[in-house]
């Protein structure tokens, strides 16, 4: 889709308040949400007002989006479902079902992020902070499940298929909404009192290569809630979907894996997708099999582990350095890197980087379906660091603490400073302490 | 306002007293640090096995941190992001208040506090009652150091017994039902403000009774613990007005205390960041000893103009 030829004619345009407990039952009726929750929220509309906005999408059928909350808490709410539909829209088409009903309860009322076919929970906080949006979070992530939720007459075995995919959607939604703004916000004394920690940015700007923060709150908690379409093990196997989905993207770049979510999303409204299916998808989009990828990723019997396990380097010949690197697959499940069987081909799985004194740097590939390697360097200058998967591409890797060597590392000053923070930190918790006492 | 005046008298103590509060800082970091080492050390490592994505960057990485945390162990399992600027005594004091069950590594650090604060408070509250004349700082603080380690190890009985019956009975019984019956999030955040004023009040009433249980083995000439404890008990009784109120006006100067920090800290901007925030952390450490002594000295004024006893 080509979000520029997308023309929002929209609509802030209120059509007056309406009575939120009708608009409510007008939500309930026409969504499937179960009769305790409907009941619950609605003993909860005291001194809300709903608002109808119109969205109007050139080519596309209008979204009325209803809006149930106090008056001064509407108007943000409407500004963040807006921008969340904008951008959920031009990444996946259009909004399923035509009309959508936000609903703010109170926070203990442990509904915010709740999503049922047509209506997105949230919760406006009795105290917050410039820079955590909690609300507004919570609502993007509602409303990104509203995708998901389109394939949710999927059967039971498949609940985590649609769990997993909503998650994913949830977390890219909430970065890309609130990049730059989003601050990590810690919630003390019984969850009401925030504090936003300025030194930590959880959605930072895209050209940030690093990997952004997988397990948001606002996405995963509570993990229990009944709302959720996967539970038990079928939990854990959603959430290795959602770690694959995040390792494809950087495996195949966003563009491409936006394309296969918009194909998928539009070929399957309204149906019963598999992962196969999505599998499918993806081969056709690439142009070459695919299934290798989450044969391996959804395997819920082994775990992705790649290490360095030694590096050394020594001084060898007059004014020359031997290093020796060896890279081990500690976990049974193999990043492939292609469809075709080993005894065939060889190939490029993960990289591995070795980088020396002088600043030089090799960069060789393993295959990921083997199980050890080993590389020997003659060089000017000794090595020192060895890291294979360095740009952090499989983040399905359980431990990747153990995918870099060093030698003599220097001192890193963000650790010296944490390490103060950390020694003020226990000096205040051992005042705690023996406050009393 | 013989609180108030004791208070006065406290503070005006611990200020020409600028030793005892140097004591405190050195006693408090001298305690904190060789396990902030081990920590430095095992972050320092941590970071140098960073993928390069990662390692080459100023700032800190969320999800390497994040990622850290999960296989993260002992000690270094309290490396939370709760420890950076004002989170820090905002979580100790939510954690204290919650009943947030500390990693057990903690007890070491939290072990070695309550050994340290029995001999702080013996020869501070020695230096309080009687100047630096009867006895020097460290042969005060030893002369002391056991009875005060019993009185202390009494008052973490009591605090334990708090936390193991009438916590779960508000916190995990009551405040859920009554929370979520409320109409409002305001209503439901009153209700637990009036539960922790009830676990507060609690935990106040231990506190008191071990504090002058101290000032009493200083000032008087009941040589065991635990009769100095039942008389602490018994002056908290009769005096419980001007007890409490002390108590609540040091209260105040740490809420006051805890305003600045907090105020500078979310307003300051990065002009607070870095290493300059862990000198205003370690700024707001040395006036929290300042208050915590000043407590203390203010609590033998009170206690002599209550018991109408003489300095000597």
């Amino acid at each position: 889709m080509v979000w520029a030829g997308v023309i929002m004619a929209a609509a802030a345009a209120s059509q007056g308040a309406l009575d939120a407990a009708t608009a409510w039952a007008e939500a309930v009726r026409s969504s499937s949400i179960d009769t305790a929750t409907a009941a619950r929220v609605d003993r909860l509309l005291d001194g809300r007002e709903a608002r109808l906005t119109t969205r109007a999408v050139e080519g596309q059928p209008a979204n009325a989006l209803v809006t149930i909350a106090r008056p001064e808490s509407a108007q943000p709410l409407v500004d963040a479902a807006n921008g969340a539909l904008d951008r959920l829209t031009a990444w996946l088409g259009r909004l399923p079902g035509n009309r959508l009903t936000i609903v703010d309860v109170p926070a203990h009322a442990n509904l915010a992020g709740a999503a049922y076919p047509g209506i997105a929970i949230t919760s406006s906080r009795l105290f917050t902070t410039r820079r955590e949006f909690a609300a507004e979070r919570a609502l993007t992530v509602a409303i990104a499940r509203q995708y998901a939720l389109a394939f949710a007459d999927a059967s039971e075995d498949d609940s985590w298929f649609v769990e997993g995919m909503a998650a994913y959607f949830a977390t890219r939604a909430v970065h890309e909404g609130f990049e730059g703004r989003y601050y990590l916000t810690l919630r003390y004394f019984g969850g009401y009192v925030p504090h936003s920690l300025r030194a930590i940015v959880m959605s930072p700007n895209p050209l940030d290569p690093r990997p952004r923060v997988l397990q948001l709150a606002e996405v995963f908690e509570p993990a229990d809630a009944p709302w959720r379409l996967a539970h038990g093990a079928d939990r854990d196997r959603a959430h290795r979907l959602t770690m694959a989905l995040h390792t494809l993207e950087r495996f195949i770049g966003w563009p491409a894996l936006q394309a296969t979510l918009s194909a998928f999303v539009e070929r399957h409204r309204g149906r019963t997708p598999t992962l196969s299916d999505f599998a499918a998808v993806l081969s056709e989009q690439r142009g070459g099999d695919m299934t290798w990828f989450f044969d391996q990723s959804m395997r819920m019997d082994a775990r992705f582990d790649y290490a360095v396990v030694n590096l050394t380097t020594t001084a060898g010949s007059p004014s020359r350095f031997e290093t020796t690197v060896e890279v081990r697959r500690l976990g049974e499940a193999t990043f492939d890197g292609t469809g075709l069987p080993r005894a065939t081909s060889t190939a490029r799985s993960l990289p591995l980087v070795t980088r020396f004194a002088d600043g030089a740097e090799i960069t060789e590939w393993i295959d990921g379906r083997d199980r050890d390697w080993q590389f020997r360097y003659s060089s000017a200058s000794p090595a020192t660091l060895a890291s294979v998967d360095p740009e952090a591409i499989l983040l399905l890797d359980a431990d990747r603490t153990n995918n870099t060597r060093t030698v003599n590392p220097p001192l890193h000053t963000v650790g010296a400073r944490l390490a103060f923070n950390w020694l003020s930190w226990l000096q205040d918790a051992m005042l705690a302490c023996t406050a009393v006492i | 306002m013989r609180a108030l005046k004791a208070l006065g008298g406290g503070l005006r103590r611990v200020l020409l007293s600028p030793l005892v509060v140097v004591a405190a800082m050195v006693a408090m970091l001298a305690a904190a640090a060789p396990f902030a080492f081990v920590i430095g050390s095992e972050l320092q490592t941590a970071l140098s096995n960073q993928q390069p994505i990662s390692r080459d960057a100023g700032e800190i990485d969320p999800e390497w941190w994040f990622e850290y945390r999960e296989h993260a162990e002992g000690l270094v399992a309290t490396f939370t992001p709760a420890i950076i600027g004002f989170a820090a005594p905002l979580s100790n004091l939510s954690a204290l208040l919650d009943g947030t069950a500390p990693p057990l590594a903690m007890l070491g650090p939290f072990a070695l506090a309550i050994v340290v604060w029995s001999f702080l408070w013996g020869a501070a509250l020695e230096r309080f009652a009687h100047g630096g004349t009867r006895s020097g700082f460290l042969r005060a603080g030893a002369r002391t150091f056991a009875r005060f380690l019993i009185i202390s190890l009494a008052a973490t009985a009591a605090v334990a017994v708090l936390y193991l019956t009438l916590h779960p009975l508000l916190f995990a019984v009551a405040a859920p039902g009554l929370e979520s019956s409320a109409s409002t999030e305001r209503n439901a955040f009153m209700i637990r403000v009036a539960l922790y004023v009830v676990f507060g009040g609690a935990l106040t009433a231990i506190g008191l009774v071990a504090d002058y249980a101290r000032v009493i083995v200083v000032l008087t000439s009941i040589a065991s613990p635990l009769d100095a404890m039942r008389s602490a008990a018994a002056f908290v009784r009769r005096n419980f007005g001007s007890a409490i109120t002390l108590y609540l006006l040091t209260g105040l100067l740490f809420a006051a205390l805890l305003t600045v920090y907090g105020y500078v800290d979310v307003y300051g901007g990065s002009r607070v960041g870095g290493w300059r925030g862990i000198a205003i952390a370690q700024a707001y450490i040395v006036a929290r000893l300042v208050i915590r002594l000043t407590f203390g000295a203010s609590e033998i004024q009170l206690y002599r103009a209550l018991t109408d006893q003489s300095r000597s």
